[in-house]
Formats: C-alpha cells, structure tokens, sequence
C-alpha cells in the first residue's frame, strides 16, 4: 500500500492533461497517452455505439474505426482542451464519428484500415443489456463508472495482494475479499466483528486495516479520475456528476 | 452495507445493479466513498466507535455535520466535526469549547440541545440532537415561506433568543442557516457557535479582544461588522431583523432599501417592527427578543386598517364615519318631505343644514366605498331640499336659507378638516421617518 499518488503538483503529467498540453510534450508522448487512455475507456464507447449500431459487429466497426480516426488526427490537443474532460470529448467525438459513417458507408465505419486497439469485444458484449431502458447516453455513462472503478479496484487488488511469496498472496488475496465490501460503505453494526472473527483479529485491528484499505482506495480513484479531467480542481466535479449519472433511473419505456 | 448478492438494487442506495456491478459492489456506493465527504465520515467513525455515522447533512466554513446513530441509546443525534485548518487556528479549541459549553446550560424547546463534545486526535467534535426537518434557507430558496408562516415563526424564534439572552448567552450568528425547522414546523435554533458567555464567562472576552470579526457578514449588526469589542444581545435583534426581512421580502436590505410593505403586499405596521430591529444603533432598536414578539402579536391580534385612498389613514373610525353618514342621509330626507308637506318651513329647512354641512366634507375623508354611496346621496337629496325651499317661499328668504347652508357646511367641517389634515401630516411624517430609518439601517 505504498505505491505513490498523483498529487495536484504532478498533475500535468497525468493522462488527459497530456493529450491537452500540446507545446509542453512530444506528439509521440500525447500519442501514447491518448491511446493508453482509449485502451482503458473503449467499453463506453462500444456500449454507445452498441445501442445505435444495427447489431454488435456494426458496433465494434464504429468503435475501431473511430480509434483510428482519433489517433491519426493532430488537432486532438486543441479539441482536448477545449472538450475540458475526457469522457465528454470522446461521446462527442463518436457521436460526429457515427453521423459521419452513416453518411460515408461501412468503409468508414471500420476506418478504411486494420484496427488501431487490440479489444476484447466479446466480453464488452456480455457487459451491455442492448434492449435496456436507458439511452445511449446513460448506458455510456453507467459503463464508465463500471469501467473507471474496474480500473481502480485492479491496482488496488494488485497493490494490496503483490506482496510476499505465493502463500501469503493466497492469504491477502483472501484477506482483499473479506474486506473489499467495506470499501463501499459503513459496515453495519457487528460486521467489523464478524470480519475480525474469521480473519483471527482485533476489532481494532480490523477497523484500521479497513480504514487504510478505503483511504487508499479513495487515493486510487481521485488518481484515476484526474486522469480524465483538464484541472486538477474539476476531480470533485466531475466524481459528483458521474454519481449523479449512475443515480438517475432509467426511464421505462 | 452495500448489496453484493443477488438483488437487482444496492440496499444502501436503491441504485439498479443489474450488469453493472464492480467487484459484485454497487458502483454509486463505490464512487461516494471516493468522495471528500467519504473521507470525513470514516474519519468520524473511527474516533467515535459508539456512534453510527450516516451521510453528511451540512457544510459550513467551521466543518461538517453528519447524522448518525448513538449505539447504546439508539437515538439519531448531529455530530458536527470541525474542519481540520480551522481547529488549528489559534484559540479556535477554546472557543468552539465555549460554543459547547454555551448551548449545554440552553434547554429550551427551540434550541438544538447539546448532548456532548470533545476533541480525540486533535479532530474537535460535537454531538448535537438530531433535527428531522429543513432550515430557514431552504424554505426560502423553495418559496414555501409566506408572509403569515413567517410571523408564526419569528414569535418562536424570538422565544428562543430571550430565553438564551436571560442566561447571558448572545448567539452572533443569526441567519437563515442556522434556522432549523422540525417536521412538526417548530423552530428549533442551531449553533450558538459564536455565542459570547457575557455574564457566566467574563473571562471570554479576552478572545475578542483583538477585535476579531465573528458571525456571518451579510447578517452581522453594524457593531459586529466594525469589529466593536462590545457586542451585546441586540447584535441578535439586528440579525433578526435581517431575517425577518428577508422571510417577508426573499430579499436582504442592502444599502437605502424600502420597507417591507412598499415591496409585498403586507401590513405596513410591520414595517414599524423590521425597522426597528434594524436600527443602526443598538439603542434604538428593540431592547428585548421579548418586544418583538410582543409586537408582530399585537399586529396579529389587530386587524389590518383599510387601504387608504387619499393617503391617510384613520384608526378605529369606520364605525363612526358610518353613523354620521346614515345621519346625513336621514336628516335631508326628513327636511324635503317637511318642506313639501309641512306649512311651517324655517325650522324643518334647518334641519337639512347640519347634514349638508356634514354631507360637504365626508367626500374627502377616508372612507369605504359604500359609506362615500351614502355621502353621495346625502349631497344629492340636501341640494334637493334646498332647491324645495327656495320654490316654496318664493321670496328672499331662500338666499337666507343658502347663506345658513354655506355657513352650516363651512363651519360644520372645519374642524373635522383641520383634524384630518393634521393626521394625514402624522401619517406623511410617519411614513417618511421609516423611509429614512430604512435607508439609514
């Protein structure tokens, strides 16, 4: 658990503000960056895509072909600082890219090319409800969250389990499982003790072992989050609205 | 705790989780707890272990205060933890003690009891009962305040300050924030947090003595605002005032402001009681909570004066103005058919003098609109006699009758007149004094 943060002084270094920061960095930097980002939130994308697409393998064109769009144009910085936030940009982005294949045929759904990102569509796939309630937009939100916190429970498990040799991962990775619910919310009253019971622990110990764990976690995703925003400043933002995504029901049809 | 099993919501958010999950977590409750808030509660309960900590409730510049549940008494209380950069400033422990100490020698139904307060690590907290409602602010921003629940609640709140003010306790920090509202819409006032312990505590002075400014600026008296080491009950008054202000108007008096009753349609007695309270200084307004509530009481208990036409305004003189106009109508009634049948013509012809004479001038006082029927009428059948008259004596004797007629109306209303001008001079005088009292404010 001592894996150092992004802190609001590295911040420039963080993902988005990369791409956005076109006289501060090389373009093979920003290129690297945009793609590192697109690897990670492309599941978003294909859910949007997914819900206007006739049928999933129209999808996954739309979705390759706009990645190689995206990583071939030179005015991503300009447009990135701009959008402000990454995940705005993108919808914003596919949504022109959509308009534009419908109008230009298949070709250029899939991007007149090979594709870009190696994606595990199938399993997206198995992710998305496509005749759901919700709008492409609110399936594109709710599958960021999904994708965002995915990402942050991934270090976090690495971070918390990578330690020792094998028998003790074992035993953290089992320890992870134990406390993973207690990252959520407040357990209820007499959890913490049934928790140190089967972990053979204090209360106390069980208390603070928990209160690292979400401190950490609370780290992870303000860390990630920043990844995704222009300003250090817009984390607490943009964390409200994607909680606000995620609470609006979807409307019944 | 959050759902993790096979349920299709989160039991602790109702979010929908099908396909969504994280970790078999509810993705809302994971990004809530990314939250600075999160943060403030787990801190809250780990210091606290015998309480439950819920969500947050409020957020102010002192800190946060967040509902929770007391373990052994299973009772909802308030706990207000103190922002960490403020604790830190110097004196600011000994004085949120103070605050403490303050409101626990309050008990009164209409102010927030404290059930304990301490500091463990260096986090300064405070246990507070639990108030099931919404404050002042909040009624106000949803436009649910009327002028009528507004005077229902100041008598309470009113209550609430005399009741602390007896027992040396100032508040310093009235405003809407800090007025709560129960479900039960009793007023239940909140954070005595700058409350200064005048006689119980001399020695509290000391922490104003550097002048420091404490209260929040928009709702500060002037004394509070010119950093006045003495600061004393009245500075509550002067708040409340704003207050008051602000529930019947939704606007705060800035600068030259109007009085209330020239912005909303209310009664302008009240006018007298806000600007009171907001005089500049604090020995011009009200000198106990007590009086403005014995005031906005006696409003209520009166009924309101009816709208004045001409510009005065006459107290308690409706059901006078109404005898003398039956009187006026009756009098030429009996006089015209006296001249028409009667044979003796001078005493009956006086009789219609005094109630022409009368009849001559209620045109102008205030009166209600059937009551000016009356006078109307009564004018019309005077006339009527007098012209009866002068076509029944044919001689000169009608133009002694006219001069008596003249005389009668010239005579009879002058003093009335001279009356009713000097009230309409009162009321202008009045008027002008709370336009510049509220201009002074």
């Amino acid at each position: 658990m001592s894996t150092p943060t992004s802190s609001p002084r590295d911040f420039i270094t963080t993902r988005w503000s990369l791409v956005a920061c076109a006289g501060d960095s090389s373009s093979d930097e920003r290129h690297a960056a945009l793609a590192q980002l697109c690897k990670v939130y492309w599941p978003p994308l294909y859910a949007f895509a997914r819900r206007r697409a006739a049928n999933d393998h129209e999808a996954r064109d739309l979705v390759q072909g706009f990645f190689a769009r995206l990583l071939e144009r030179n005015d991503i910085a300009v447009a990135a600082r701009e959008r402000g936030r990454f995940r705005a940009y993108l919808i914003t982005a596919l949504k022109h890219h959509i308009i534009n294949a419908a109008e230009l045929g298949r070709a250029a759904k899939r991007g007149g090319g090979a594709a870009p990102l190696s994606l595990d569509f199938d399993d997206a796939e198995r992710r998305i409800d496509p005749s759901g309630p919700e709008t492409p937009e609110e399936i594109f939100d709710r599958q960021w969250v999904v994708t965002l916190l995915d990402e942050v429970f991934t270090k976090l498990r690495d971070e918390f389990v990578t330690r020792g040799d094998k028998h003790e991962q074992d035993a953290r990775e089992e320890r992870f499982e134990i406390l993973k619910p207690s990252i959520a919310g407040a357990a209820p009253h007499g959890s913490q003790a049934d928790i140190a019971a089967t972990l053979g622990l204090t209360d106390g110990a069980v208390r603070a072992l928990i209160h690292r764990l979400r401190a950490r976690y609370r780290e992870l995703l303000r860390a990630e989050v920043a990844d995704t925003v222009a300003h250090p400043d817009d984390v607490d933002d943009e964390i409200a609205l994607l909680f606000a995504a995620f609470r609006k029901r979807p409307r019944i049809a | 705790m959050t759902a993790v099993d096979h349920d299709t919501t989160c039991a602790s958010c109702g979010a929908p989780l099908s396909a969504s999950r994280v970790e078999g977590l509810c993705p809302g409750c994971l990004l809530r707890a990314g939250m600075p808030q999160a943060a403030e509660a787990e801190t809250l309960a780990r210091l606290l272990p015998q309480y439950e900590i819920f969500e947050c409730i409020g957020r102010g510049g002192m800190g946060a205060v967040h509902r929770a549940r007391q373990k052994s008494l299973h009772r909802e209380v308030a706990i207000k933890l103190l922002a960490q950069e403020v604790v830190e400033r110097p004196g600011f422990i000994e004085r949120f003690e103070r605050e403490a100490r303050a409101l626990a020698i309050l008990n009164h139904p209409n102010i927030v009891v404290v059930h304990d307060f301490g500091s463990v690590e260096g986090h300064v907290y405070l246990v507070m009962e639990y108030v099931d409602g919404v404050n002042l602010r909040h009624l106000m921003r949803q436009k649910q305040l009327t002028p009528e629940q507004a005077l229902a609640l100041v008598p309470q709140i009113c209550e609430a300050l005399q009741y602390a003010h007896e027992r040396g306790v100032v508040h310093r920090d009235i405003k809407p924030e800090n007025i709560l509202l129960d479900k039960d819409g009793r007023v239940k006032i909140a954070d005595f947090g700058l409350a200064k312990l005048m006689n119980l505590e001399p020695d509290a002075r000391t922490l104003t003595a550097s002048h420091q400014v404490m209260g929040t600026p928009r709702y500060m008296s002037p004394e509070q605002a010119e950093g006045s080491p003495i600061i004393d009950h009245r500075a509550d008054i002067y708040s409340l005032g704003l207050v008051f202000y602000e529930m019947l108007t939704g606007e705060l008096p800035m600068g030259r402001f109007e009085p209330p009753s020239e912005l909303v349609d209310l009664d302008s007695r009240l006018d007298d009681v806000v600007l009171k309270s907001l005089a500049k200084s604090p020995d011009r307004r009200y000198q106990h909570a007590s009086e403005v509530k014995t005031a906005i009481e006696h409003i209520d208990r009166e009924p309101p004066i009816a709208p004045d036409t001409s510009g005065t305004t006459l107290e308690g003189e409706e059901a006078e103005n109404m005898l003398w106009a039956c009187l006026c109508l009756i009098m030429p009634v009996l006089a015209y058919m006296g001249a028409v049948w009667a044979e003796s013509w001078w005493p009956l012809a006086a009789l219609f003098l005094p109630g022409a004479g009368i009849g001559s001038y209620y045109p102008s006082k205030t009166l209600d609109h059937s009551a000016q029927i009356f006078v109307a009428l009564t004018f019309l059948m005077s006339m009527g006699a007098l012209i009866g008259v002068m076509w029944a004596l044919e001689s000169a004797s009608p133009l002694f009758a006219l001069m008596l007629f003249v005389g009668g109306l010239a005579s009879g209303s002058e003093e009335e007149r001279e009356r009713l001008r000097k009230k309409a001079k009162e009321e202008k005088k009045r008027r002008k004094q709370n336009k510049e009292r509220a201009a002074n404010a």
